[in-house]
């Protein structure tokens, strides 16, 4: 057993230990931590903003990019929803940035989520997987055929599909379990292995 | 109360003791379970190996430090594969804490031999999400004058070569959803749609089934999810990482949930046999 003397470790290790400790009961100590967690993140996102703000855009502007002029008067202009008399401004960049954001997704959503999903259920029905990918995909799309009473036909496919789609929604269940035992096994080896150094 | 009527009112506390100890027991003394290597996974390794020597990749590094231990091991065994092909890797992230995870990860190509400029670039964090992945994917300078180490980009011999998305002979996304970055959703319109860069995804987790279409469709061309893939990775490089270590306490954790799902509906339905029934036959009783 060696326990580390790096002061970061023993923050971090009492910290996660404080987040813990709630699964007890809720106390002060798990109050504290999550306060300074919150603290500390808006802390971090204030810095990167102002270092991606004055990297992206500052400093190339008075280095001779002055049309950067009109992004930074935009971003500005976000701020005056704090104003009540010019608070309208503040609809300007964000037209803008709604527009590009739309615009530049259209770009590639129709081929890569409608037109390239579709195509992908054609498939070859030559094995087992083939034939899951087909049926699964015409029996959870009936599922949502909504607009005309359900026959015996459609009664049968659409409850096939509550299945299959039932089968996904365990599959995604039983990653997110994964995902979160992973992230307890995370802290788990960073407290006995890098701050008590054992193992 | 009898036995079942108890395990069905356990004290979720009992669950948290046992779920620890399943994890910090392993930890501490791992037992070294054997890690089968799946299909998903071989395929990206052979992708991986069959880039060309000496081409240029680029590594999105999109989580947060929730799930670093997910993502990180995944990072370290994709750069030990990368490194011994003398791949050169740029990085990038779209979440504050990415840079810090990438310059973590790209530690381990020193023992290689890798040069700072020269065979990789830690360009740092991009704010604005997708409009800001398609501007990089245009033009990595307008997005990066400079890097994460406030180097201008312009210095570096390494971003002489790359102009756009398409010089990069590979992209790959360390995602853990789109929600304040940038998800694998936009990378596949932006890497792959517009620019026909073949994409591989390491994911969390919970993203697998929900990105699985994609391999399917041939839009990416392979996924690793989570703690188990890195920890395959790691197999196939023969680089043993925390994804290895991390492996047995998965395990052991998952052989107790199930454990206990199974325990908590065998309860449940001996004690819906044995509850008395009310007149018109139905299982009575307060409600749960």
């Amino acid at each position: 057993m060696k326990i580390s003397t790096d002061i970061g470790v023993w923050i971090g290790a009492l910290s996660a230990l404080g987040i813990y400790s709630v699964l007890i009961k809720d106390n002060p100590f798990y109050t504290m931590v999550e306060h300074i967690f919150v603290g500390a993140s808006a802390g971090i996102a204030v810095v990167v903003g102002i270092n991606t703000f004055l990297n992206s855009a500052w400093s190339p502007m008075i280095e001779g990019k002055y049309l950067l002029i009109i992004p930074i008067l935009l971003g500005i202009l976000l701020y005056s929803r704090y104003f009540e008399d010019i608070a309208w401004l503040n609809r300007i960049p964000l037209s803008f940035l709604m527009g590009t954001g739309a615009g530049v997704a259209m770009r590639g959503a129709v081929e890569s989520q409608i037109v390239g999903q579709i195509s992908a259920t054609m498939v070859k029905l030559t094995t087992f997987d083939s034939w899951i990918i087909f049926l699964g995909t015409i029996f959870s799309l009936s599922y949502f055929f909504l607009t005309f009473q359900r026959g015996k036909v459609t009664g049968v496919t659409s409850q096939l599909g509550r299945h299959f789609m039932m089968a996904a929604f365990g599959a995604a269940f039983g990653n997110t379990v994964m995902g979160r035992i992973s992230a307890a096994i995370g802290r788990f080896q960073f407290i006995f292995l890098k701050w008590l150094g054992l193992g | 109360m009898d036995i079942f009527d108890k395990l069905q009112n356990l004290d979720k506390r009992v669950f948290y003791l046992l779920m620890a100890l399943a994890i910090a027991i392993p930890t501490i003394h791992p037992i070294g379970l054997p890690v089968e290597i799946t299909e998903s996974v071989r395929e990206v390794y052979e992708f991986v190996e069959s880039l060309p020597e000496g081409s240029i990749v680029v590594i999105g590094f999109d989580y947060e430090p929730g799930d670093e231990i997910d993502l990180n091991p995944i990072a370290q065994a994709i750069f030990h594969q990368l490194a011994s092909k003398h791949i050169r890797i740029v990085t990038i992230a779209s979440f504050p804490a990415g840079p810090t995870f990438a310059d973590e990860c790209l530690e381990i190509l020193e023992e290689y031999g890798y040069e700072y400029g020269v065979d990789y670039v830690n360009l740092g964090y991009y704010a604005g999400g997708e409009p800001t992945l398609a501007a990089f994917a245009q033009n990595p300078a307008t997005v990066f004058p400079k890097d994460w180490h406030g180097n201008s980009i312009s210095t570096l011999p390494l971003m002489q070569e790359v102009k756009s998305m398409k010089d990069f002979s590979m992209a790959m996304t360390l995602n853990d959803g789109p929600t304040g970055g940038t998800g694998t959703h936009e990378w596949v319109r932006q890497a792959v749609m517009a620019y026909g860069t073949p994409l591989i995804m390491g994911v969390t987790g919970v993203l697998a089934a929900s990105n699985e279409p994609y391999v399917q469709s041939g839009q990416c061309k392979g996924i690793l999810a989570g703690l188990r893939a890195a920890a395959e990775y790691e197999k196939l490089t023969g680089k043993i990482g925390t994804g290895t270590v991390g492996m047995d306490a998965q395990s052991i954790a998952h052989l107790l949930i199930v454990g206990f799902v199974l325990l908590g509906n065998i309860a449940m339905l001996v004690s819906k046999i044995k509850e008395p029934k009310d007149r018109s036959g139905h299982a009575g009783g307060e409600p749960r």
